[in-house]
């Protein structure tokens, strides 16, 4: 009975992990970039050379006082962040449809900081969770989730036995096959919380687009449109009000949340709101202090109480670790890499394991192909999309949008590439020139970065060493693993 | 600081675990006593870690426990097959 269970569950892990796990490399590999997006940011805007912890001013917010407030008059819809350790600058934004994009000021003097267009680390988290389709790709990203987490039980059930006594067994000398087993199982098992937790606050942070809180019966309902009661109508002010000094509002603010400092503010017509910082703690709350405008009296303290709230916003506070210091964040980063490169090697056995049985079907050459443009196409197009950063002159129009065409250009040329040799039944031949190309764009990033911006780099040493470094990390990875697929050939 | 106690801690635990399982680790056998002892490390060495973690901070510590688990047992994982090779 154990041992048709183990059978059941044996083709459930193999089958639901391999055709969610290729999408679901693609999520952890960009997640796991998410982790520093801000950094990431201010590698590809190296223009910003703001000091981290630089003084916010008095002078800095009344310039982004009259900023917005221009901004306002010409229609627009604008939102403040203000400084924080991770970014120092004041950022008046507003959405354009795809990003948040607008100017950035220095918190010292408030002169405006100018910066090339780019769509920065915000692309690798845009990319983590909507695939870059918009809800409909939130909600595939979602279903890939609750697939993983039934995934990742058949697993567990598969490996109970042997669960803890191999918890650290890892046998490189052995053949090969059993060498690829026992690495997936090693970085399974050991990063098993890890990755739990990760998938299944990801899809509680959207669950609602897939197990929707209304009643079902209320989807067939059709939508009519809200009439407001015209006694509740407040004609808003055509001409946008002044704001007031917005120092002592943010003292205000702070005391009214516990000592917490502000994040963003959102104006409205006729008040605007100071919101708490999502680094402030693990709970990642929407609690804000209203303001009336334009005298900036205080007009109350919005919290959300309750255990099911305050449930909700750990959840989304452990996914998205914004309270996470430094050192934690890079725990985060390796549990990320490590997550990934188990369903990497997932996705490689089980491609092992039927090669010999169904090597010569169409399905099973599609279902490499796929892999390798998954496995070795999608670092080979994220760094390209670095390089792309630094090689597309600074003041060119539209350069944002350049650099995600290249980014989906080279995958889309990975892919033809990794089905050329698929047809051709030449499959290792696939691996190669792919995982050279990164060793080439990885090895080559520190170089670039130096040649192009030396000043940014002197400047600021710490977030250059580390993504170029990571370039560095990724063009060993993919040199040893191609020696070890050449040893393998021989 | 919290991260290197807590690694260091789990360290001596999958060293105790990798010596009460000598066969798959490729160890000797150990003797009754030194037996109890490595149970007992087991045992303690996480569960202090623990302490010591949930102490700095609830929900960070606990983090921090989780990611010095993981990464100890990748670390020896690492160095007992290169001992085996």
């Amino acid at each position: 009975m154990r041992e048709t269970l183990r059978t059941r569950m044996g083709w459930l892990h193999g089958w639901a992990g391999f055709l969610v796990g290729l999408l679901a490399v693609c999520i952890f590999m960009t997640g796991t970039l998410s982790v520093f997006d801000t950094e990431i940011t201010r590698w590809m805007q190296p223009e910003n050379q703001v000091p981290a912890n630089a003084p916010l001013t008095g002078t800095a917010l009344n310039a982004a006082s009259s900023l917005i407030h221009e901004q306002q008059v010409h229609g627009a819809s604008v939102f403040l962040t203000l400084p924080s350790a991770r970014s120092p600058t004041i950022d008046v934004l507003h959405y354009d449809g795809r990003q948040f994009v607008g100017t950035l000021l220095d918190p010292r003097t408030g002169t405006p900081v100018p910066v090339r267009a780019t769509m920065g680390g915000t692309f690798f988290f845009s990319f983590h969770y909507t695939l870059l389709e918009g809800t409909t790709g939130t909600r595939i990203v979602n279903i890939v989730g609750v697939i993983l987490l039934v995934a990742i039980g058949s697993g567990i059930v598969i490996h109970i036995r042997a669960l803890v006594p191999d918890i650290i067994r890892l046998r490189l000398s052995a053949a090969r096959l059993r060498g690829w087993l026992d690495a997936h199982l090693l970085v399974g098992v050991l990063f098993l919380p890890f990755t739990i937790m990760i998938i299944y606050t990801g899809v509680l942070v959207n669950v609602g687009l897939i197990l929707p809180a209304t009643p079902l019966t209320d989807l067939f309902v059709h939508e009519k449109p809200q009439t407001i009661p015209a006694s509740d109508t407040r004609a808003a002010p055509d001409i946008p009000l002044p704001l007031p000094p917005l120092a002592p509002l943010l003292a205000t603010a702070r005391n009214s949340l516990q000592g917490r400092d502000a994040g963003f503010i959102l104006f409205s017509p006729d008040h605007l709101s100071i919101y708490a910082s999502d680094a402030s703690g693990p709970f990642l709350t929407r609690d804000h202090v209203d303001f009336h405008l334009p005298d900036g009296h205080l007009l109350g303290t919005t919290t959300t109480p309750g255990h099911i709230a305050h449930t909700m916003q750990v959840m989304h506070g452990l996914h998205y670790a914004r309270f996470a210091c430094l050192d934690l964040r890079w725990l985060y980063f390796v549990s990320g890499l490590c997550a990934t490169a188990m369903i990497a090697s997932g996705l490689v056995l089980f491609l092992m394991k039927r090669r010999s049985r169904s090597g010569h079907r169409i399905g099973f050459r599609v279902g490499e192909s796929l892999t390798i443009t998954t496995l070795t196409g999608l670092p080979v197009s994220i760094l390209a999309f670095l390089w792309c950063n630094r090689l597309l002159p600074a003041s060119m129009v539209g350069r944002d949008r350049m650099e995600v065409a290249c980014f989906l250009g080279i995958w889309i040329l990975c892919t033809g590439h990794a089905s050329l040799c698929a047809s051709g039944r030449c499959m290792n031949r696939a691996w190669g020139p792919q995982l050279r190309l990164i060793a080439l764009l990885g090895g080559g990033l520190p170089v670039l970065d130096i040649l192009a911006c030396p000043r940014a780099v002197y400047n600021l040493p710490a977030i250059h060493a580390a993504i170029d470094g990571t370039g560095l990390l990724a063009a060993v990875i993919a040199l040893s693993v191609r020696r070890r697929l050449e040893g393998d050939g021989k | 600081m919290i991260f290197f106690a807590t690694f260091l801690l789990w360290l001596l635990a999958f060293s105790c675990h990798a010596r009460l399982h000598p066969y798959r680790y490729g160890f000797t056998m150990l003797a009754i006593r030194e037996q109890r002892m490595a149970i007992t490390g087991r045992i303690a060495f996480p569960t202090i870690a623990l302490a010591l973690a949930t102490r700095m901070d609830g929900v960070t510590g606990v983090l921090i426990w989780f990611a010095s688990l993981s990464i100890a047992g990748l670390c020896i994982a690492l160095w007992l097959a290169s001992r085996r090779k």
